[in-house]
């Protein structure tokens, strides 16, 4: 029985209480296509990195007069930094705006809607993510394409691609989500999220894919969820393998569970602090 | 322990419930982390945290019936707000009871946000770089409104508030006045049977007020919506409700009738009147001048010994009058006055 007491059946309940999430993506979306050309602009960064390490990678390779470098040649390096940058600059800064909603007390008024303010935040981000990735990446495979050759994709493998971005950007939003949550008993997360993002350039794999590593560090990062959200996707862009997706989607949904579990955990003791601080 | 409340029941129940909010002893008293002065202060903050507690609101009863338009006042930091998100479910109290609708609304604040709507003056709801008729459409989802039902109410709502013309315009590219009819607008699409509504008018023209005053009055008069309303402005109790709830420093201090308020603490209006040319001497019958500086003057007038209106009618036939406004004494001095009458009071008793 619905709240009004009509007979309402489960699926119907179903699309009414998970659409809400989908229509705040959508107008988060229509939110951002107002203003798609300062994305372009930002894209213009993307251009430059990668120009830089283009450079960079082909004075390696040529001092080191080899073809590959930890089983990457050239043109598959190039495509993976590409790649692994895109989907780093995809991700928007989210914790500064939840730490902003909790600071300024926006959280509380969200509160009193009949919606999940954890989902309302996922469905904005992951809207906005996707929009960013399909402009960068766009501007990315042709600033790849044009500097070194096109590498192999595997055009079958790369609706399975988007399946581990996805499970990408819901990783980096729990891990944001919680950054952003810890406002609640920290004076500012800015120095939290400073730190995080540059263990995630490292450990993630962003600037270099994790096999250049030493032994010693890959076990960190193997050991961490940041590569299930750069190293992993990006890899499957230029070596794409059917067993090396399951075994990242496997990866990724362990810890999609257990970081989902902090972030609730998280935001139910924010809310009680709410509760003996004030709104 | 508190009485528990014969006349409620929950909604599911089918029994009609009478009583919109009821409110026991309610209280809430938050918990704020101290710091010394320097330094020394600072550092001592963060080995040896000290933390104060401060009563927001101390020991409020009060009860409004459905369909009621109650005016809920106080100066700054007076508790109105946190009572506000007790009574939303936002806030646990520290102890007393509440009921809304026949709901807890801290236990089942999902289920009582379908009932209930809210407006806060200073922070919109509304997405800032979309059209109203966007934010409408999410808030239909949100609600769970069926379409052909959400499509019906949307477009009864943009006829009563005349925003038709607003709905497809950017909300950043809105007046303030334009913006507040479509967030009252917008909180009203799910027909909530009782809407919260905190500072309302709160930097808004005279006309715009005036505008957010009739459609307030229109909700309540043909929706029947209970209307809790907290402003700073004591020209919206006296236009809109009949009964005022006046609270200072967490404790109620006036539970009454708005004629009783206007009777016993707004006899006085302010006249600020700008006139043509520059007047010598200037007098009015019933009126004493506060202040007269170029070509302004400010009167002040004891309504229980002189009408209004004649002395305004007086002013416009004697003098150029280029422009006039009226206004109650400020808020702190009503609760003043009112600290004052009951001081009076309970030295008379005693």
């Amino acid at each position: 029985m619905d709240r009004d007491g009509q007979r309402v059946l489960f699926h119907q309940r179903l699309a009414l209480r998970w659409g809400k999430y989908s229509e705040v993506g959508k107008l988060n979306l229509q939110n951002h296509l107002m203003y798609i050309t300062d994305f372009l602009w930002r894209s213009l960064f993307l251009v430059i990195i990668v120009y830089i390490f283009l450079q960079l990678w082909r004075v390696v390779y040529a001092s080191q007069s080899v073809e590959l470098v930890a089983d990457y040649t050239l043109p598959e390096m190039l495509w993976y930094f590409m790649f692994a940058e895109t989907i780093v600059l995809s991700h928007p800064q989210l914790s500064g705006r939840i730490d902003g909603d909790v600071k300024q007390g926006s959280l509380a008024y969200a509160l009193n809607k009949p919606y999940s303010y954890v989902m309302y935040q996922y469905a904005t981000f992951a809207s906005e993510v996707v929009l960013r990735t399909i402009v960068n990446g766009l501007v990315g495979c042709l600033v790849a394409a044009l500097a070194v050759k096109a590498v192999p994709v595997s055009i079958k493998g790369l609706p399975f691609l988007a399946i581990s971005l996805l499970l990408s950007l819901t990783i980096q939003f729990c891990l944001l989500m919680a950054i952003g949550l810890l406002a609640f008993w920290m004076e500012d997360t800015t120095s939290v999220w400073f730190v995080y993002q540059k263990v995630l350039f490292i450990l993630g794999g962003m600037l270099l894919p994790l096999e250049v590593y030493p032994g010693v560090l890959q076990r960190v990062a193997d050991a961490l969820p940041l590569k299930y959200i750069v190293y992993g996707p990006a890899r499957l862009l230029v070596k794409f393998q059917w067993s090396s997706w399951w075994q990242l989607t496997r990866g990724q949904l362990l810890w999609i569970l257990g970081l989902a579990m902090l972030v609730a955990g998280l935001y139910r003791m924010g809310v009680k602090q709410l509760n003996v601080n004030g709104g | 322990m508190y009485p528990i409340f014969t006349n409620w029941c929950l909604p599911d129940d089918g029994v009609v419930i009478m009583q919109a909010i009821e409110v026991e002893g309610l209280g809430k008293v938050f918990q704020t982390k101290e710091k010394g002065e320097g330094l020394r202060g600072s550092v001592d903050a963060i080995f040896r945290p000290r933390y104060r507690s401060i009563s927001a609101v101390n020991d409020i009863s009060f009860q409004v019936q459905k369909g009621e338009m109650v005016a809920f006042i106080g100066p700054n930091g007076a508790g109105k707000s946190t009572t506000i998100k007790m009574l939303t479910g936002i806030l646990h109290p520290t102890c007393g009871l509440a009921r809304v609708l026949g709901l807890i609304p801290w236990r089942d604040r999902y289920h009582l946000s379908f009932h209930i709507g809210s407006v806060f003056g200073q922070k919109s709801q509304l997405w800032y770089h979309l059209p109203p008729a966007d934010t409408f459409a999410l808030l239909g989802r949100i609600y769970e409104l069926e379409a052909d039902d959400f499509r019906s109410r949307r477009n009864m709502l943009v006829d009563a508030f005349e925003i038709g013309e607003l709905m497809d315009i950017p909300v950043r590219k809105l007046s303030l006045g334009q913006r507040m009819r479509c967030e009252i607008a917008a909180s009203l699409l799910h027909r909530p049977e009782i809407i919260f509504l905190d500072e309302p008018t709160i930097g808004l023209d005279v006309v715009a007020r005036q505008t957010i005053r009739d459609l307030i009055k229109w909700m309540n008069d043909d929706e029947q919506t209970t209307v809790f309303l907290t402003s700073h402005d004591t020209g919206d109790i006296e236009t809109l409700c009949k009964r005022v709830v006046v609270i200072n420093h967490g404790t109620i201090i006036l539970d009454d009738t708005v004629s009783t308020l206007r009777r016993d603490y707004l006899k006085q209006k302010t006249i600020d009147l700008k006139l043509g040319t520059m007047v010598e001497d200037f007098c009015c019958p019933g009126a004493m001048v506060l202040k007269q500086k170029g070509y302004g003057v400010k009167l002040l007038v004891h309504t229980d010994q002189v009408e209004l209106r004649k002395v305004l009618q007086h002013l416009v036939e004697n003098y150029p009058v280029i422009d006039v406004n009226v206004s109650n004494p400020p808020l702190d001095q009503v609760i003043s006055k009112i600290y004052r009458d009951n001081g009076t009071q309970s030295v008379e008793v005693s």
